[in-house]
């Protein structure tokens, strides 16, 4: 091969190998995906519905082979967010309404079909309820939390069979679950010793003081609220909740709470995007067979559910 | 009536306001299930002293086992929550008697088998008296709650 020609080949490999790797650049980003590769795409709302249901099918099923009833009950509606990101009531109207929501909670947990029924059981049929869902003993899984809580639970039983027939991965869910479970509880920790999160507090509390209530932080009203020896009348809980969404509007307690409740969320992300990232691909991988078995129970006739 | 068919109906009228007070019960938020705790680690399949609840308690000091009276106060090692999923299937436990101080929430069917490694802590609370101390011998009331996070 002449000297030209020899480079006009090399020339024309380099632009092959360029092109090829801008395409293959542009279809990781933007690309459909290809069966088996990652996507950020978070799960919705809306298939996580499914994913709940389509395990509480299988439960379902595998109890009345166990002789027990047992019905798909959607996730009750979370907390409402009445501003304060959950650590204190930030928003006056709704406090006005419903105080600290001990109305909405109490009226979400008395309506559950299935804690109904284990209360109508006689003790022996409790515990072999109790076998039959959770199984024998609590053993079989276990995981580490990163703040290196352990925890065990039974592989056995039909909560774990649902799971593992749901996931194709019993121990790989249970840990991806436990995980982000704590995540609330870690985050809780992150934002209310934050020094922004404590000079909020102190300003709060001043006002609260300031309106005849002896308190330092929200947990003491929400401690007083919940619990039934010190749980005060409707009209006095409402009347403690609008001041403390007060104080918390006028101290910017409940802003700040929100900021820094998004801003440790984010940072939790990131310190656990590998393991998130995996809860994701397992639910991802599940949602075909939990549509087909959420489509099939939609189709029987409604005594049959 | 027959005095025996007066006893029948008498016995099933009762079996009815029982079991209606029974859902009451359940209905004001007791027992979803029971929680275990043994004074050793690995108290399940360890053995040693142990206490099992239908329902919350206020104060460990008085508690039993199957009918026998024991005394977990400040001295479980290892706790398991063998609640029905649905309505109040956590349990909160508490620094303090009287559900007071800071606590730690376990999750249905969640088994928490060795505290003395000291890994387990009263994560919420706070500014409440035993926050982030370890659970070891230190647990003193529990209560059942609907979703972690709930004082």
């Amino acid at each position: 091969m002449g000297r030209g020609s020899r480079r006009r080949w090399i020339a024309f490999t380099v632009v092959v190998a360029v092109i090829a790797l801008v395409l293959a650049y542009n279809a990781s980003g933007a690309a459909p995906t290809l069966a088996g590769s990652s996507t950020d795409r978070p799960i919705t709302a809306a298939e996580r519905q499914v994913l709940d249901r389509a395990e509480q099918l299988l439960v379902q099923a595998c109890m009345r082979h166990a002789g027990f009833r047992y019905w798909v009950v959607d996730a009750p509606d979370p907390t409402p967010v009445h501003r304060g990101g959950g650590y204190v009531v930030g928003d006056v109207p709704w406090a006005r309404r419903h105080g600290y929501g001990t109305d909405l909670a109490k009226q979400q947990a008395r309506q559950d079909p299935n804690s109904r029924y284990f209360a109508s059981l006689t003790r022996a049929r409790q515990q072999a309820a109790l076998v039959a869902l959770n199984g024998p003993s609590p053993g079989g899984l276990q995981t580490t939390l990163p703040n290196g809580i352990r925890v065990q639970h039974s592989n056995r039983g039909c909560s774990s069979a649902a799971q593992q027939q749901l996931y194709g991965d019993l121990a790989g869910w249970f840990q991806t679950t436990k995980l982000t479970e704590n995540l609330a509880g870690e985050r809780y920790g992150l934002v209310t010793q934050d020094p922004a999160f404590t000079a909020a507090v102190t300003a709060w509390s001043g006002c609260m003081h300031q309106r005849g209530h002896k308190v330092d932080t929200p947990a003491d009203t929400h401690r007083r609220v919940a619990d039934p020896a010190t749980a005060p009348s409707r009209d006095s809980e409402i009347a403690l909740a609008v001041d403390e969404a007060r104080c918390a509007t006028t101290t910017r307690l409940a802003d700040t709470a929100e900021r820094l409740d998004a801003h440790y969320a984010a940072l939790q992300d990131n310190r656990y995007r590998a393991a998130l990232m995996e809860r994701r691909r397992l639910q991802r991988a599940a949602l075909p067979r939990a549509q087909t078995l959420v489509r099939a129970a939609t189709r029987a006739t409604p005594s049959q559910r | 009536m027959t005095a025996l068919r007066r006893t029948v109906v008498a016995c099933v009228m009762l079996g009815a306001v029982l079991a209606g007070m029974l859902a009451t019960a359940s209905a004001a938020g007791a027992a979803d299930g029971y929680v275990y705790a043994y004074d050793q680690p690995y108290g399940w399949s360890r053995g040693g002293d142990a206490c099992r609840w239908v329902g919350n308690d206020t104060n460990w000091y008085d508690c039993t086992w199957y009918g026998v009276r024991k005394n977990m106060l400040n001295r479980a090692s290892s706790v398991w929550n063998n609640g029905y999923a649905g309505g109040y299937d956590k349990v909160n436990f508490y620094w303090g008697s009287n559900l007071t101080g800071a606590w730690a929430c376990l999750g249905v069917g969640d088994y928490w088998a060795d505290l003395p490694l000291g890994r387990e802590r009263f994560s919420w609370g706070e500014g409440k008296p035993g926050y982030h101390q370890a659970l070891n011998n230190n647990i003193a009331s529990h209560k059942w709650v609907t979703a972690c996070g709930s004082p």
